[in-house]
């Protein structure tokens, strides 16, 4: 079964499932910032950014997988 | 005193941290300039690559966008990107809403076009760093996506969800490529300049402590420096996860830095007040300053100690606490350069206001909106095609310089770039590609041309590096890729005369509509000194800010001072001196008002109203009245607040001596 995306319609404009995918995405990032901070994630890796920005792709990843 | 983490001392060197190592150079360039260019040509290539994959119109405005998010660290990338988005949302509400309102009356809406974009200026210069370009882009999104299509008002929504997609295409390229190939952190930079400010601020402490008169020039322009690094440090929170608590433990070392400067210019009047002898307190203080640590805890424990002898020498005892606030500051800008460093500390910080005038800000407002109506007038009356980009250039440049120190600066770097910008678009397009329409050589072509706009961005050369930062942008506008690239030379030609001609309307405009002067400049803030020094002393209150806000928002002004133009360095010692020892009054006075809090309440009002009436007389009375005026302390406790309060008035009184002629203000009187 092919699998359907939701369309999300502002005031009659459809926004790209993708967008709001990554809109998600970003949110669910920036409520994991603290945690990630408290555990010291930064210091996990020796390039921060790319691996925040793993995690990131991860989450989206998810979202299309599982919405 | 114990600190949470602390790795290092206060005279360890941070230059391994901060900096410079000596760079690899290539072709006499450092590595990391040369990278600086790849990266933006990379990023510039991808967001094209992207909008013409997705077949937008306008996609020359992805790679216009990632030109003007092209900053050589990722803090700064990223702190743009954010506004950049914010403003770009409110920019197309507003244009969707100004061209339902006004699709059919051209005048109104070239007016109501004007208006909103004076808007933005003014709201612009109320503030600063990447917010006050938002607040303009916000104004010129207007221009850009209504204004162009003032012909077909159909097409507005259209136009705005391009402009819209080609920006985020821009920015993620942007991001992705700063992330990807590891961009510079502006952390370690940041960490190097407070680490100098520092050093420098302790250098002026111990010369401050020696001499009389300090240099008033110095002194501003060290707050210069200081507030100046507020704009690095706002983007800290976007550049890692810490971000958030650096951020907050930065503006605790650069209210700390300010306060440390007070606390020495304080500290030598007492000096010069009491007779204390200075040398000995300096050689203890040097020691601390430079040794920290153990030296640093010698110190304030000799100070207590010197508080708390109820037989002690008032004088000691007034140098002591000096001292003990000078060391304080000094081991809290320590503290929080480690906190910087760690990313751990309490999260929180003071926050760093800045001085804005309300005046330059409706002036400059004032000035885009009879640019842009006139620039209007004459493009409509000339009769020419196409003039609608020639509007929006210049509504978007004149908005531009409103926020940029020196707009005539701007304007002249601008009227350089352009030329220069249309010949290297000329030969990129008609020499370099020559009709080809494959991808992969039009990134090559344009690979040159971007680089060398980045090394002049980064040349550091004062008069090279705004020119290179307008064409790293001017020249995707110029060149206006598309999905398949149009080769027409007329049409070049229009667009380059256009843009040129923009150019020189925002340079005359800004030469002859409302030009404010530096000398208007200082008038104004001289004034705001004046209003906030009466204010301090009739004891109403000065904004809503906390003592160490306000101090910060004082220094910046001072800063702001210290770098307009003078007509010789007379006028210029003259003019600091003044605004330092008005800045110096007010909050003195501040700090006598909150003391008569804790004061006896006869005592209070004796004090109070000689304040009211500038009597400095009466002042030094109470001043010397105020033993066992504390209730409620012990006794060692009241008699080192009394000798605060005392020490406080008395500075006050001399103050008021001095200056208050020159704050409109008569001895002995009633306040106008």
């Amino acid at each position: 079964m092919t699998h359907t995306f939701p369309d999300l319609v502002i005031s009659g404009v459809l926004v790209a499932p993708f967008v709001s995918y990554a809109a998600a995405a970003g949110l669910l990032f920036a409520m994991l910032r603290p945690l990630l901070r408290i555990v010291g994630f930064e210091r996990a890796f020796s390039n921060p950014p790319l691996a925040q920005l793993g995690i990131y792709v991860v989450i989206l990843a998810v979202l299309i997988v599982l919405f | 005193m114990a600190h949470r983490g602390r790795t290092r001392t206060a005279g360890e060197d941070l230059s391994l941290v901060g900096a410079a190592a000596q760079p690899v150079r290539f072709a006499g360039v450092p590595l990391a300039h040369w990278l600086f260019g790849l990266r933006t040509w990379l990023a510039m290539m991808l967001a094209l690559y992207v909008a013409f994959w997705m077949q937008l119109d306008g996609a020359s405005s992805a790679a216009v966008t990632v030109g003007i998010l092209a900053l050589p660290t990722r803090g700064q990338v990223f702190g743009k990107a954010l506004y950049r988005v914010i403003a770009t949302v409110i920019g197309v509400v507003a244009s969707i809403v100004m061209a339902g309102l006004f699709n059919e009356i051209r005048t109104l809406f070239v007016v109501a076009l004007a208006g909103w974009l004076a808007l933005c200026v003014f709201a612009a210069g109320w503030l600063d760093g990447d917010r006050a370009s938002a607040a303009v882009l916000s104004g010129f999104t207007v221009a850009i996506v209504a204004m162009a299509n003032i012909d077909s008002p159909q097409d507005t929504f259209s136009s705005s969800i391009n402009r819209g997609a080609a920006i985020m295409i821009g920015i993620v390229a942007v991001t992705l490529v700063s992330d990807l190939f590891r961009a510079p952190d502006l952390l370690p930079t940041l960490l190097g300049k407070i680490d100098t400010i520092h050093r420098d601020v302790k250098n002026f402490a111990l010369r401050t402590l020696e001499s009389d008169a300090p240099d008033p020039v110095e002194v501003a322009r060290l707050f210069g420096r200081i507030s100046a690094l507020r704009a690095d440090v706002v983007t800290l929170p976007l550049e890692s996860i810490a971000g958030r608590t650096r951020a907050a433990a930065a503006r605790q070392a650069l209210s700390a830095l300010v306060g440390e400067v007070r606390a020495a210019r304080i500290l030598a009047s007492t000096f010069q007040a009491t007779g204390e002898d200075r040398h000995a307190w300096r050689a203890r203080i040097a020691e601390a300053l430079h040794g920290g640590g153990v030296h640093a805890e010698k110190l304030l424990d000799h100070c207590a100690s010197v508080i708390h002898d109820q037989t002690g020498d008032v004088a000691r005892l007034i140098a002591a606490r000096g001292a003990t606030a000078l060391i304080t500051e000094d081991r809290r800008v320590v503290e929080s350069l480690c906190d910087v460093e760690s990313g751990r500390g309490p999260g929180r910080g003071p926050g760093l206001p800045v001085y804005h005038s309300g005046r330059a800000a409706a002036r400059n407002a004032l000035r885009v909106f009879i640019a842009v109506l006139l620039s209007a007038t004459v493009l409509v009356l000339s009769g020419w095609p196409s003039t609608t980009f020639a509007l929006v250039l210049v509504a978007a440049l004149a908005s531009i310089a409103a926020t940029t120190p020196n707009p005539w600066r701007f304007a002249v770097g601008t009227l350089i770039a352009m030329p220069v910008v249309a010949a290297v678009a000329g030969v990129t397009e008609f020499i370099v590609l020559d009709g080809v329409d494959a991808f992969p050589l039009l990134a090559i072509a344009m690979l040159v041309p971007i680089m060398v706009c980045c090394l002049l961005m980064t040349s550091g050369n004062p008069k090279l590096m705004p020119v290179g930062t307008s064409m790293v942008f001017f020249l995707p506008l110029v060149l206006s890729p598309s999905n398949p690239q149009s080769y027409d030379p007329q049409s070049f030609l229009t667009t380059s005369v256009l843009c040129i001609s923009a150019a020189i309307i925002l340079a005359v405009a800004l030469a002859t509509l409302l030009p404010t002067s530096d000398g208007r400049r200082r008038r104004w803030m001289l004034g705001a000194v004046r209003r906030e020094c009466r204010d301090a002393v009739a004891g109403r209150p000065i904004g809503r800010q906390s003592d160490p806000e306000a101090s910060f928002q004082a220094a910046d002004r001072l800063g702001q001072l210290a770098g307009l133009a003078y007509r010789d360095d007379a006028e210029r010692i003259a003019t600091l001196s003044h605004a330092l020892h008005l800045t110096e009054l007010t909050f003195s006075a501040m700090w006598v008002r909150s003391a008569l809090a804790d004061l006896d309440p006869g005592a209070a009002e004796q004090a109070r109203s000689a304040m009211a009436a500038l009597d400095p007389l009466r002042l030094r009375t109470v001043a010397g009245s105020l033993g066992g005026a504390f209730p409620g302390r012990p006794a060692a406790a009241q008699r080192a607040a009394a000798h605060w309060a005392a020490a406080d008035m008395a500075r006050t009184a001399a103050l008021i001596e001095r200056y208050a002629a020159d704050i409109g203000l008569a001895h002995s009187g009633a306040l106008p």
